[in-house]
């Protein structure tokens, strides 16, 4: 098993044609993947796909990436691309309105409601509506925070920002994901009451 | 702490990024401060909550990476169902799919590396670019790109997060953070073709769409800015026509010579997915800082990207510039046109349909209501402002004009009561402390606010060209007193040595010498909407996107 191998080992061993070391790689790059695809689809379903497909695409082109050290940021310009191509094939299907406001309808966007994974509550639509305003580099900052729980440092690595870079976009996007929220609350989207006790936003 | 400092210390604090010795001095300090533990308590509530809400994004480990891996293997090895009875045939067909896949790769390889093409001709260069605008070539391919990298016909640049600036012939194309532009395929001129609709505004004609695919046609001096907020296309100057794909021409709108008045709005394309707004286009030229010529060495600062509100630039009496109208004029009920200001700091703000005069601190000494002022008045003392208004200059009872078409700016005036202002169709109007009535022919004259020294020296401009009169001048001097690379954008400015500051439409910003020697230039690609000099020779620059410049030499 290649389990507990440095990345750069891992990315060397991959581009040998080892499919191991690129199941591991899969492994711990999946839910960042899913989450810059989400980043530029707004539906979770899409993403997920997408990231397939991102993996997919990189497994084939390995011998095109430079520095094994960048294998990280190399991944998400791929998935960029796939997102691109995927928004593009749906030309006429998907306007901008959609897409800020898709991604949790299943009438708006077409996903399948049954096998749905994930049963996207009140309170994570609140929040996921709430990132689909923000501007999509600082959403993919909160994104790559949260979902794998990343450092300053190992979002530096991934997007090219410098660790203050990073430090300051958190708090700028947590400044302003506090006031959308605000503003979403106080123009009534309710959402269920905060069983851990918020403070005082949530008042 | 002041508040922004907070504020990320606390998000530093939240995330653990804190070293140990900002981290127990900010500990202690939340032990006596209830405001900022109030404060890391909305925080940590609302990263809760976000925390929740991503991590449902997270997938499934095990079906996730079979899925990927066996669509892997599937491209590359075409594995059968294995049964017992068939070991000694599929070692065959193990062999034979082994070869296959080789010279399958092979072919693959072939195809993604073909024979190189014949180079397409370089039409564009990448002046500067984030670090992250992506460049995908005719065919495909795409490629990350930094300042200075050639670009060839017919490929496609998608700006990173602070947007792209290409030089294209003579012509600057800015890219919004976000967008995409294609470059032309087409050598001679430049015309460019966005798959977007195309909404045009000429004028006084309501807005009209061209037809998605529309191309547009720009003269090798034309400026476009392709803006973020709204998606907004600017052409400061030069001719500019629409072409459908089919080859029509939709809209000819002849040569365009007020900015202002020619705003056509770009509408992002479904195609567009990330079109975000963002805090003013102007944030690009943050950091350049011409290395050699004119301006070597100044210091361009952006103070704040949050003016677009702000009608026009004033400073007030410590020479700082003014960025909040209310705190002078009190609420505002209408759009105000913009507001100029005395040395003892009286301002004069007017609004459609009326002129108030308010003293610093907000008391108004007066109010002049049922007169439409075309721009800000001027105050020559605090009793009478000098009102532009349809085509007359008045003051109290003393009017100039009218001249035959209607005036486009407001006045400006000298020490000595001589106001001046610009109308349609070249005219320059003045009026006189006793009501003398001054009117000037000037062809191509620009449509801002003449500039006035208190000397008397009236600065205007023409097309690229700044004139010089002399208080009471009737025509035009035999020479021009500088040349700009366009006109300018809006009211320029003279400074207490005679040095004249120009930006011009192109968004550069020029400071001459009394002598009409050029001292200094700087790029601040969006044209200006205000122009002041502080103490210290500080120039504050309001520019149309809003962002406020601070330029030291």
């Amino acid at each position: 098993m290649e389990k507990g191998l440095p990345e750069i080992e891992l990315v060397a061993k991959a581009r040998g044609g080892d499919s191991d070391a690129f199941a591991e790689l899969v492994r711990s790059y999946r839910n960042i993947v899913v989450g810059f695809a989400y980043n530029m689809v707004g539906d979770s379903f899409a993403a997920e796909d997408l990231a397939q497909e991102t993996f997919i695409k990189a497994y084939a082109s390995l011998a095109t990436l430079e520095a094994d050290e960048k294998f990280g940021a190399w991944l998400r310009v791929i998935c960029r691309h796939t997102c691109m191509d995927h928004l593009r094939g749906k030309k006429g299907e998907v306007s901008l309105e959609t897409l800020r406001s898709g991604g949790l309808d299943p009438a708006e966007t077409g996903v399948r409601p049954v096998d749905r994974k994930i049963i996207v509550e009140e309170e994570e639509g609140l929040i996921l509506d709430a990132l689909r305003e923000l501007r999509d580099d600082y959403r993919e900052i909160i994104i790559l925070k949260h979902i794998e729980e990343l450092s300053y440092k190992e979002i530096a690595k991934i997007t090219g920002l410098s660790v203050s870079g990073v430090g300051e976009k958190l708090s700028r996007v947590r400044q302003m994901l506090k006031e959308v929220l605000d503003e979403r609350e106080k123009t009534g989207t309710k959402r269920p009451p905060d069983e851990e006790g918020d403070g005082k936003a949530d008042d | 702490m002041s508040c922004p400092d907070k504020h990320q210390m606390l998000s530093h604090y939240l995330d653990g990024e804190l070293s140990g010795e900002a981290r127990a001095e900010l500990e202690a300090h939340l032990k006596g401060c209830e405001d900022c533990r109030n404060d890391l308590a909305v925080m940590r509530g609302i990263e809760r909550r976000t925390d929740r809400a991503i991590k449902a994004l997270q997938v499934e480990e095990k079906g996730f990476v079979e899925k990927v891996m066996r669509a892997i293997s599937g491209r590359h090895r075409s594995i059968g169902g294995a049964g017992t009875n068939w070991v000694v045939f599929l070692s065959i067909l193990a062999g034979t799919v082994l070869l296959v896949a080789l010279a399958a790769t092979l072919i693959v390889r072939a195809v993604l590396n073909p024979a190189p093409c014949p180079p397409l001709p370089v039409v564009a260069k990448l002046a500067v670019g984030s670090g992250a605008v992506e460049v995908e070539y005719p065919g495909g391919a795409t490629e990350n790109l930094e300042g200075g990298s050639e670009l060839v016909a017919g490929c496609v640049v998608t700006a990173g997060p602070e947007g792209a600036l290409v030089e294209l012939g003579g012509a600057k194309v800015y890219i919004g953070p976000k967008s995409r532009v294609g470059l032309p395929v087409i050598e001679t001129g430049a015309s460019y073709l966005y798959d977007g609709r195309i909404f045009v505004r000429t004028g006084d004609e309501p807005g009209r769409a061209a037809s998605p695919g529309a191309s547009i046609e720009l003269e090798a001096r034309s400026s476009v800015y392709l803006g973020t907020e709204k998606h907004a296309i600017v052409i400061p100057e030069g001719r500019m026509t629409l072409t459908t794909k089919e080859g029509k021409t939709e809209h000819a709108a002849g040569v365009i010579d007020d900015a202002r008045a020619f705003r056509p709005s770009w509408v992002p394309a479904s195609q567009l997915p990330s079109v975000w707004p963002c805090e003013g286009g102007s944030h690009l030229a943050s950091g350049w800082t011409p290395l050699e010529g004119p301006g070597a060495g100044a210091k361009a600062e952006r103070l704040r990207s949050d003016m677009k509100a702000i009608p026009a630039l004033a400073l007030d009496r410590s020479g700082a510039p003014v960025v909040d109208v209310l705190y002078f004029a009190g609420p505002l009920k209408t759009p105000g046109l913009g507001m100029t200001r005395r040395p003892d700091a009286t301002l004069a703000v007017s609004y459609a349909g009326e002129v108030r005069v308010v003293e610093r601190g907000g008391a108004e000494l007066k109010r002049l209501t049922g007169i439409s002022p075309v721009g800000p008045p001027v105050l020559i003392d605090d009793d009478e402002p000098v009102i532009a208004t349809g085509s007359v200059l008045k003051r109290g009872d003393k009017v100039a004009g009218p001249i035959s078409t209607k005036l486009l700016t407001g006045p400006a005036a000298d020490g000595e009561g001589y106001a001046y202002a610009v109308g349609g169709g070249g005219y320059l109007l003045g009026l006189g402390p006793e009501g003398e009535c001054m009117r000037m022919k000037i062809d191509g004259l620009a449509p801002v606010r003449p500039t006035v020294t208190r000397a008397g020296d009236v600065f205007v401009a023409t097309g690229w060209d700044i004139w010089k009169l002399a208080r009471g001048a009737e025509k035009l001097p035999e020479q021009a007193h500088a040349r700009v690379d366009a006109m300018p954008s809006c009211q320029m400015v003279a400074d207490g040595k005679g040095r004249l500051y120009c930006v011009t439409k192109r968004g550069t910003l020029r400071i001459f010498s009394p002598g009409g020697a050029q001292l200094f230039e700087h790029d601040l690609v969006s044209p200006a909407r205000g122009l002041a000099i502080g103490r210290g020779r500080t120039l504050y620059v309001l520019l149309e996107d809003g962002a406020l410049w601070k330029i030291t030499e």
